[in-house]
């Protein structure tokens, strides 16, 4: 997929997958390639910076706890409420959008 | 050092204290958990390493978002690096597009402690640094009219302001430096107040990066910013914004991104080729400066262009560079990149004025020194910077660059 547009909508990605369970880095990447069936070709080391950026603006809460999968521990993230409501102001948006952009299609 | 620690490094490189501990320790445990996912596939412990490391990316691109989240300053960062001042003739690229009032020397700074100075390693720093400030008020009057929205953060998270350009529908988010804080290499904070009206351009820049939308710097002094369709000019003639200010961040992340692969022998050179246009890094021109003690030398290229930006390093064996201009500190075995834009006359130009070859535009300005005369390669870095770090880095031709002794 173009990356553009991966990268336009990485937020919105994010917290529709954590809009489920928290989860931790890794996990959230998986997730997302388990869902779209590989859809998203994410570098991962470009969804740290946008959880961070998530986190920091409010939107999610985040802490490390103990990992299922080995000694070292993992830092979760969670939608917080805030959280929630730009997920519901961001998919309302991107759907507008999506509709905006399929309307324009010749009939 | 292990390629891991290697990484971790790099990735969180412009972190610190608590950030970059967090950072670090997570990126720690995904490196972990993925190594051992390839490893129960049947890769050695090793290779089960690479992968995972490959699989995050390059780490430049970690520590570029990262810092961008986090917007330090990174005065102490800067104020290490050797860069060059000269003024290119940009006028003519100013005067048709708004302009943000700024200032150079925003007067700011104690340390919270009353302090003037502070340590890091064993070296005092002043809790004043040089900087470049755009007022906020001035850039909200200057974008407002043409169609950026800006949006107030809640007071909880401090003053931070968020900044809609025309053509999506994605925030970026300022982060003015109402709180400056220092960290050394303890890892302890040191916090001062500064004017909340302002933002430092470093800062700005750093948010920037996170648009959406395509961002173009045009310029060295009062550069024009393109973000989207919206341009407009950083300082104006009576209040300047200094490209020294402004740039040296944004040719270390894209230059670190090109040094990167020789560094990680064991990464794969197809992918990072592609990626990081390594294919003119791999054979930089070298040439011998002959530097003679007591004489001064003057590196021209002549086929410079005003707006192109020229990081000149030396080499040494196979995986080691060092960039000149940077003496100080070491951090694998690359030290900072020395920049300097081409002068008004179309020459980039560097003095020598004794066998450690120290660079200069003009005698006026910081001086630079080479650890020995050696060897010294010249790249083009690309005329306009993009903050996607696609641009390419090219090499200067041969034929192009002559070091002249200069009585």
């Amino acid at each position: 997929m173009d990356a553009n547009l991966l990268k336009g909508n990485l937020e919105l990605i994010l917290l529709t997958i954590l809009s489920d369970a928290e989860m931790y880095g890794l996990e959230i990447i998986e997730e997302a390639n388990t869902r779209t069936d590989g859809y998203f070709e994410f570098k991962e080391g470009s969804v740290y910076p946008a959880l961070h950026r998530l986190t920091k603006q409010g939107f999610l809460e985040a802490s490390f706890k103990p990992s299922p999968r080995g000694n070292m521990p993992s830092r979760y993230y969670a939608l917080t409420g805030k959280g929630k409501t730009a997920l519901q102001t961001k998919q309302l948006e991107f759907d507008q959008f999506a509709a905006a952009v399929r309307g324009l299609r010749p009939s | 050092m292990d390629n891991i620690e290697r990484y971790l490094r790099l990735a969180t490189w412009g972190l610190w204290g608590e950030h970059k501990r967090t950072v670090r320790l997570e990126l720690a445990s995904h490196i972990h958990h993925k190594a051992n996912q390839y490893e129960a596939l049947g890769y050695t412990p090793s290779a089960a390493v690479s992968r995972a490391l490959s699989d995050l990316g390059p780490p430049h691109v970690v520590s570029a978002g990262m810092n961008g989240v986090y917007t330090m300053p990174n005065i102490l960062r800067n104020t290490l690096l050797c860069a060059v001042l000269a003024t290119l003739g940009v006028g003519n690229l100013t005067s048709s597009v708004a302009q943000v009032v700024g200032t150079t020397r925003v007067p700011i700074a104690e340390c919270a402690n009353g302090q003037k100075t502070f340590t890091s390693g064993t070296q005092p720093w002043p809790c004043v640094q040089p900087n470049s400030w755009i007022s906020l008020t001035s850039l909200r009057a200057t974008l407002e009219p043409r169609g950026v929205k800006f949006s107030q953060g809640s007071p909880a998270a401090g003053v931070i302001v968020f900044l809609r350009f025309p053509g999506t529908e994605i925030d970026i988010t300022l982060l003015p430096d109402e709180k400056v804080y220092f960290g050394n290499e303890q890892g302890t904070t040191q916090t001062f107040s500064v004017n909340p009206t302002f933002i430092s351009v470093r800062n700005f820049r750093a948010a920037l990066a996170n648009s959406p939308l395509p961002v173009r710097i045009n310029g060295w002094d009062n550069a024009t910013v393109s973000v989207g369709e919206t341009r407009f000019t950083l300082g104006t003639p009576a209040t300047p914004m200094l490209g020294n200010d402004f740039y040296p961040q944004i040719i270390d992340e894209n230059v670190w991104g090109k040094l990167f692969p020789s560094l990680i022998p064991n990464r794969g050179t197809n992918e990072l080729e592609d990626l990081l246009n390594l294919t003119t890094f791999e054979n930089p021109i070298t040439i011998n400066s002959s530097a003679i003690a007591g004489y001064a030398y003057k590196l021209i290229v002549k086929n410079a262009q005003p707006n192109d930006v020229y990081v000149v390093l030396s080499r040494e064996g196979p995986t080691d560079f060092i960039f000149a201009g940077e003496q100080r500190r070491i951090v694998q075995n690359v030290r900072r990149s020395f920049i300097s834009p081409v002068a008004k006359d179309g020459l980039l130009k560097y003095i020598s004025p004794s066998k450690k070859l120290s660079v200069s535009t003009s005698d006026q300005l910081p001086r630079c020194v080479i650890d020995g005369a050696g060897t010294i390669s010249v790249l083009r870095f690309s005329g306009r910077i993009d903050s996607s770090a696609t641009d390419t880095l090219t090499r200067v031709a041969p034929e192009d660059v002559t070091v002249q002794a200069v009585k």
